[in-house]
This record gives structure tokens, sequence and C-alpha cells, in this order.
């Protein structure tokens, strides 16, 4: 049992594939944004990780209410931690972004502003997590919230900002997103560059749930 | 894998200016090894959590 999962090793190969691929292979010249469009490679998978890992953070919150067992609890919990890590890239590298292609870091833009509100709900899921001593209070409450904020998250970022204009590609009869989406040379980096993201996200996550697991038998033997 | 190193050795003999592109694979070579380097780090971590594990057990 001392070999690591091959989806680690896939998550490496994928992404690193990605970083080349992405500086390298050829993509579609498209005004404005140029070479730019290149950062679709590195700047979007967050968002995709982002998302994946937060499914699997809510799944476990369902688990722990379901069983009660603590373990579920440091599944969500961590997973959601390196949620919130991809999310922070993928606002600072949308903020680069932005600024040389809209020519602000930051704009009023609903799915910006979307982004930000998401990520500070998540923000206060971490301060609802240390202000519980009890651990099993903590991770009831932590699950009750973390399933009540996942489905506002879903709507914020990819529901509502397609209801209104938006700058952001893929909102509001902005085409961005879908017509560069089609064009295969852009699909043969940004499909792997997206899984393999989030496997790399999911190893990290694994990670840190070791670790808690770990420490949590420590504090049981002691 | 064939059809990705085709595609890489066509893109650049036409790149649109060669100017901007001069030593560009130094940069692409930098970025490799970062990541390399964190892969690696993370693996270390991982061989390292699995014998704390098999300890405890």
């Amino acid at each position: 049992m001392n070999k690591i999962q091959w989806w680690k090793y896939a998550g490496v190969t994928l992404v690193m594939f990605a970083l080349i691929g992405g500086l390298l292979l050829p993509v579609p010249q498209l005004p404005i944004l140029e070479q730019s469009i290149r950062n679709l490679y590195y700047h979007v998978p967050m968002w995709f990780g982002m998302l994946a890992l937060l499914l699997a953070s809510g799944f476990f919150s369902i688990k722990t209410l379901r069983t009660g067992d603590f373990q579920n609890d440091i599944k969500a919990s961590s997973y959601a931690a390196i949620a919130v890590l991809y999310g922070s890239i993928g606002l600072c590298t949308g903020m680069i972004w932005a600024k040389n292609t809209w020519g602000v870091y930051w704009t009023n833009d609903p799915k910006l502003n979307s982004a930000a509100i998401g990520m500070l709900m998540y923000a206060a899921y971490f301060v609802l997590r240390g202000s519980v001593e009890d651990e099993e209070k903590r991770a009831r409450i932590s699950a009750v919230y973390n399933l009540f904020v996942l489905p506002v998250y879903i709507v914020l970022i990819y529901i509502m900002p397609r209801l209104t204009a938006s700058l952001h590609p893929g909102n509001g009869g902005n085409p961005g997103f879908n017509s560069y989406d089609l064009d295969s040379r852009l699909r043969l980096v940004f499909y792997p560059a997206v899984l393999g993201w989030i496997f790399i996200g999911f190893w990290i996550s694994d990670l840190q749930i070791r670790i808690k697991q770990i420490e949590f038998k420590k504090r049981l033997n002691d | 894998m064939k059809f990705i190193l085709n595609q890489i050795q066509q893109h650049s003999s036409n790149m649109p200016d060669a100017g901007d592109t001069g030593k560009f694979y130094v940069v692409v070579g930098v970025i490799s090894i970062l990541f390399l380097g964190i892969a690696a780090y993370l693996v270390s971590l991982d061989v390292k959590l699995k014998k704390l594990e098999n300890e405890k057990n």
C-alpha cells in the first residue's frame, strides 16, 4: 500500500501537458485578447477545480449529517479549504487578465462581484468552524452551513451573471467563452488542464485530510 | 503524442514575429521545472504521510 494512486500522477502529467502545450501550441487570433487567450488554460481551470472541490465538500457535508461521522467533516472542510485556495488564485489571475484586457483590475461586474461574495461566504464557513469548540457540534453546524452556501454559490457564480449584462465571457449575451471554446485547438489543451488541476486539487486536499486524520487519532490516544 | 509534437514543430517554424519568440523555450523549461519541483514535493509529502499512517495502525 505504499504506492501513490494513479490519478495523482495523471494530474501531474495532465497539468504538465497543459503548461507546456498551453504556451507552445497555436491559439486562434482574437482581438483585444491576443496571446492572453492562453490564460484560458490557467485561469479558468482554477474555477472548474474550485467547483469540483466544493461539490466534493458538499457531498461529504451530506454524509456528515447522515452518518454523524467526524471523518466526513474532516473531508468536507479540507475540500472547502483547497477550493477557497483555488478561488483565491482564480481571483488574482482574473484580475491580472482583466487589467490587460478590460483596463482595470476590478470592475463592478456581476460575475466578479458574485465571485467575491462567494469567496466571502466560504471565508465565513471557516470563521464559523473556528468559533465552535465542540467537534461534533462543529461538524453538524458547518455541514448545514456548507449545504446552505453551496447552492447560493452556484447560483451566484453560474446563474446570476448570465441573467444580466456582464463583461466576463460566457455571461449575459457575451459570447466569449462559447465562441472560442468551439475552437478545437483550445479544447485540446483546455480539457486536460481542467482535469489535471482538478486532480491536483484533490491531491492537495487528500494530503490535508490525512494530516487531520493523523492529528485526530493522536488526540484520541492522548 | 505525435500529433502534439507535430503541432509544436509546425507552430514554432512559422511563428509570426521571431523577435517575440526568441528563447521562449527557456521560459517553458523554467515553468516545467518549477511545476515538476512542486509535484515532487507533493509526492514526498504523500510518502511521508503514508509512513506516518502505517506507524499509527
